[in-house]
């Protein structure tokens, strides 16, 4: 009954395997590569303290995503005020970024990124990146399957809007006139 | 009839090809391009803070253990 009783191997594999995806998935939610590190570091450790409430063989890779995400909120609630500083700089740079290069650049993305709400942005990075169904993310997240579609396609139509107008600038005639015009509206809006 | 090859592909990667898209070559786009951006980290050799954290996490619970 030991509380911190050592590590299965299995555990510690998985874990480690676990990592470049999680690390992915904090570079993508906090934007910046160090918050990222430190963020899987807590993952991390969270984990290893609390092995024994992780059931085996249920999904450990969502059970670290929820302890990672987690983690990144409470951290940002403690430097809100450092990040809505930030958040000044991001939006300057997001709307000079239209009128450089003809194609979406991973700055660009990143800026965007920064600009969707929270729920938005996990949504979108955990559908569409970590490769999560519905259903993992709905519990990674601690709301209903429905809420989480909804929240994909908002961000999915936001990150159009902040990026679409380049895209379809490059991209020359595909989009109809009509539809072009709500990312330009938003564009303009912001 | 060409809307069906849509859910075959949906399946995969569920972002890429949302029903309702009005614009969906630059929701692929930013889908893939998002993709990128995680794949880049995501295909990294896993830092050696990381290995040695656990190392030491390892060594700290079976000294515990031990005593």
């Amino acid at each position: 009954m030991n509380r911190s009783a050592s590590a299965s191997p299995e555990f510690r594999d998985q874990l480690v395997a676990a990592i470049p995806g999680l690390r992915a998935f904090g570079m993508s939610l906090s934007g910046r590569s160090d918050l990222a590190d430190d963020l899987v570091q807590e993952t991390l450790m969270k984990a290893w303290h609390h092995q024994l409430s992780f059931e085996t063989g249920t999904n450990i890779r969502a059970w670290l995503y929820t302890i990672l995400r987690n983690e990144f909120y409470s951290q940002m609630r403690k430097r809100r005020r450092e990040i809505e500083d930030a958040d000044g700089e991001y939006s300057n740079k997001v709307q000079v970024a239209g009128g450089q290069e003809s194609y979406l650049d991973m700055a660009d993305l990143r800026f965007a990124l920064a600009k969707l709400p929270d729920d938005q942005r996990e949504a979108i990075i955990l559908v569409g990146a970590s490769g999560f169904s519905y259903q993992e993310v709905a519990k990674i997240c601690g709301v209903a399957i429905g809420t989480v579609k909804s929240r994909v396609s908002r961000a999915r139509e936001k990150l159009a809007a902040l990026l679409g107008v380049e895209v379809a600038d490059s991209l020359a005639p595909p989009v109809p006139p009509e539809q072009e015009s709500e990312p330009r509206k938003a564009m303009r809006g912001n | 009839m060409d809307g069906k090859d849509d859910k075959v592909q949906k399946v995969k990667r569920t972002m890429i090809t949302p029903a309702s898209a009005g614009k969906p070559h630059v929701y692929d786009l930013i889908g893939r391009k998002l993709r990128d951006y995680y794949d880049e980290v995501a295909q990294q050799p896993v830092p050696d803070r990381f290995v040695e954290l656990l190392q030491r996490l390892d060594s700290k619970t079976s000294e515990k253990k031990d005593s």
